[in-house]
């Protein structure tokens, strides 16, 4: 008999996914609780950083972790759920994206402000911003906004990268497809983010 | 404001650009408070899994264990009239 224990650079060792999944089954709601602390937040920034949106994160969030709960007793408990939780949280913003883009194009034409989509325009801002902040919050958007405007398959891998910080072997694990398939498709971003970010930062020069 | 590592580019035969620096700023965007409640609130809704429902001794936590616990078998359609395989 064994506990599977994950230790983490200057922590105490944890308890592996699938002990706390092991756990869950035999009814033991705490075990839940810690995998749900260990993943939302990462799940989270993937979700919004994807779709853009603060309040779909929420419940795209909820219904990931609904999802796992269900699948718990077909999943594998050897493995981490990581990739799985995130494969779930992909398929489901693709599905969303599927949903709006009927009303998408109409909402092109509106404003082109869209904080109304920016999940930074979700935090509450009450009080003037100091020059400085004003820039970084500027800079969020610009950056979310180069993400929005990527083709879903490449948004995964760039959001991946860069809000999850996931190396391209992850990124291939959870997108199921070869590694360097992964860095391919990242590549194949960067011109069209630069060209995003050019439109918005002049710094930044267009390919 | 939050700036990435780049220690998780290092090991990338990648090279590094102005559009990884600027998005090295990017910042994580944290859910609400209430998130994880509201989850749990969420799955506490459903039905408890199989095992879960049976009364069972302490469990093991290994990962194998599973396969000795009784309670499995009620998850399993007996056809009583059919020859064993």
């Amino acid at each position: 008999m064994q506990i599977q224990h994950r230790r983490t650079k200057g922590q105490v060792p944890e308890i592996s996914d699938g002990v706390l999944a092991s756990q869950t089954l035999a009814g033991d709601q705490h075990a839940f609780e810690v995998l749900v602390q260990r993943y939302s937040t990462p799940l989270f920034n993937f979700i919004c950083h994807f779709l853009g949106d603060y309040d779909q994160a929420c419940d795209i969030s909820q219904q990931v972790f609904l999802q796992l709960y269900i699948s718990l007793p077909t999943l594998r408990t050897g493995e981490p759920l990581k990739a799985w939780l995130f494969q779930v949280a992909r398929n489901r913003c693709l599905d969303e994206l599927r949903r709006k883009r009927a009303i998408h194009f109409s909402e092109l034409e509106s404003t082109s402000d869209d904080d109304e989509l920016s999940p930074l325009a979700a935090m509450p801002d009450e009080s003037p911003l100091p020059e400085e902040l004003a820039e970084r919050h500027d800079l969020q958007l610009c950056l979310q906004r180069a993400i929005q405007a990527l083709p879903p398959k490449f948004r995964s891998v760039v959001v991946l990268r860069y809000a999850n910080q996931l190396s391209f072997s992850e990124i291939g694990r959870v997108l199921k497809m070869p590694e360097a398939t992964a860095k391919t498709y990242f590549q194949r971003a960067k011109p069209l983010l630069r060209t995003a970010l050019a439109s918005e930062r002049p710094v930044v020069p267009a390919c | 404001m939050l700036y990435f590592q780049r220690a998780y580019l290092a090991d990338e035969a990648l090279p590094h650009d102005e559009i990884d620096d600027l998005f090295e700023k990017l910042q994580p965007v944290q859910p609400p408070p209430s998130l994880i409640q509201r989850i749990l609130n969420s799955v506490n809704q459903l039905p408890r899994h199989p095992l879960a429902q049976q009364p069972q001794s302490p469990l093991s936590l290994d990962s194998g264990a599973m396969d000795d616990i009784d309670g499995l078998d009620s998850l399993v359609v007996r056809k009583e009239g059919l020859p064993p395989s």
